[in-house]
């Protein structure tokens, strides 16, 4: 592997590069994209640092799910798995099911917007009743 | 085209169809997206400069089912002469006059963006009763004369929830959560009840609001006929709270509040099990519509950035249907 710089140190000199550099000196449209190349940038980022290991869990998941053969790729299994739901085999309210598709989705959140509200108590259902300051 | 010959072609058009001489001055591009550009104008005559505001088909692909800009400006101008706040159409271009389709209506100043509507200090006091408003507005679309609206096509659930499943495997991206939702869908369709006229994106990004509140309803190129619950499911998706979580209904107001005063004004209480249906249907649709989104971008048809990148906001969209469906409800 080259590692001088690694390519997570490379990455990461192109984002400061748009951040610190190249974005103070944009305006209007073309600043907006420069900001949205920064978070692909962070997606990218994060992908590589979480994205085998959550991989390697959502398979293991699958295969417990679906009993399937260990030597399936998770793109099977998740073909699979649609394939199931579309037919009828599995029950989209299955609590097993859930368990892992909540589990997928957290770990694509940590990866894709690791800020993004999830599985949280509704505060609009908490404050039934009240009324709307509207402001 | 350049705004030039567009003016011209367009102080043409208003002398054969309207028999006026007017000029068109201080052309202004507004947006300019991938299927529409909208202008700001002025039509100068004797009587002074009238501001206005042009959309013209701009040749890109829309998603899925949408109305040509011919049939939306006969849909604006049926829901303007029966009373709905929108603005009324001054004009229709197309081929004919040397154009791509589109049409013109008259200059509303206020607020469009819906994260200013939402958020914006200075829009505080129409806040206050752009719940209301809005109801009623809803209330009075899905009261219309359905056979008012010949151009609206009949898009009942199961039809529409047959395309999107249709659009979302021909991705041929597996996702599990977008098929438990389909699942979901299927077993849990709402009984057919008469068609109504549903605008089909009823939300704060189409909405004109000034300091007194609601001044219009906009874009209607999603309108169909259907099961009004639709649009209540639609406004109440998260996407379009910016931050005002705890305010469910297109973050203007909570749920439970808006739907009152949709009840109040179509004299009949929203079925909340309808409602739920269509907000689960809801996200399933935007879900749809970010991987729609980033393959224009990977299949070469719009080269831009933020196409791609809004394919990663899909799960987003599932962290919305799995707590949708396991009844977090939010």
């Amino acid at each position: 592997m080259i590692s001088f710089p690694t390519r997570d140190e490379l990455l990461e000199a192109v984002s400061a590069y748009l951040r610190e550099q190249l974005l103070p000196r944009l305006s209007g449209s073309e600043r907006y994209q420069a900001q949205v190349a920064v978070k692909a940038l962070e997606v990218v980022a994060r992908d590589l640092a979480l994205g085998t290991r959550s991989d390697a869990e959502a398979r293991e998941r699958l295969l417990a799910l679906l009993g399937g053969s260990p030597s399936q790729s998770l793109e099977q299994l998740d073909a699979e798995l649609c394939a199931r739901l579309r037919d009828g085999r599995i029950r989209p309210d299955q609590p097993a099911l859930l368990a892992h598709l909540r589990a997928t989705t957290r770990a694509r959140l940590a990866i894709d917007n690791p800020g993004f509200a999830f599985a949280c108590p509704s505060p609009d259902r908490a404050a039934d009743g009240t009324q709307s300051d509207g402001a | 085209m350049d705004a030039q010959e567009l003016a011209a072609k367009l102080a043409r058009a208003w002398r054969e169809r309207l028999g006026s001489e007017v000029a068109i001055e201080n052309m202004k591009p507004l947006t300019a997206g991938a299927s529409a550009s909208t202008w700001r104008l002025e039509a100068a005559g004797p009587h002074g400069a009238e501001p206005l505001v042009l959309q013209l088909y701009a040749g890109g692909e829309n998603f899925g089912f949408a109305l040509n800009k011919a049939v939306q400006a006969r849909v604006q101008s049926a829901a303007h002469r029966a009373g709905i706040p929108t603005p009324p159409v001054v004009l229709v271009v197309g081929p004919e006059d040397g154009l791509p389709e589109g049409f013109i209506t008259p200059w509303l100043a206020g607020e469009t963006l819906g994260k200013k509507i939402a958020a914006d200090p200075a829009l505080a006091a129409a806040r206050k009763v752009l719940p209301a408003q809005c109801a009623q507005a809803l209330a009075r679309i899905h009261g219309l004369e359905p056979a008012d609206f010949p151009d609206l096509a009949l898009r009942p659930a199961d039809l529409q929830l047959a395309e999107l499943a249709g659009l979302h495997r021909g991705y041929g991206q597996c996702l599990p959560v977008f098929e438990a939702a389909i699942a979901w869908l299927r077993a849990h369709r709402p009984a057919e009840a008469a068609p109504r006229v549903v605008h089909g994106d009823f939300r704060n990004g189409n909405w004109i609001v000034d300091a007194s509140g609601l001044r219009a309803v906009l874009d209607w190129e999603l309108a169909h006929l259907g099961d009004p619950m639709e649009d209540l499911g639609w406004l109440c998706m998260r996407s379009w709270r910016f931050g005002r979580d705890e305010l469910a209904a297109g973050g203007i107001a909570r749920r439970r509040e808006f739907l009152a005063h949709y009840a109040a004004a179509a004299g009949a209480a929203p079925d909340p099990a309808a409602v739920r249906y269509w907000e689960i249907f809801a996200a399933l649709k935007w879900g749809v519509i970010c991987q729609w989104f980033a393959s224009q971008y990977l299949g070469g048809t719009v080269r831009e950035l933020e196409r791609a990148v809004i394919g990663r906001r899909v799960s987003e969209t599932e962290a919305v249907l799995l707590d949708l469906l396991e009844g977090h409800g939010d």
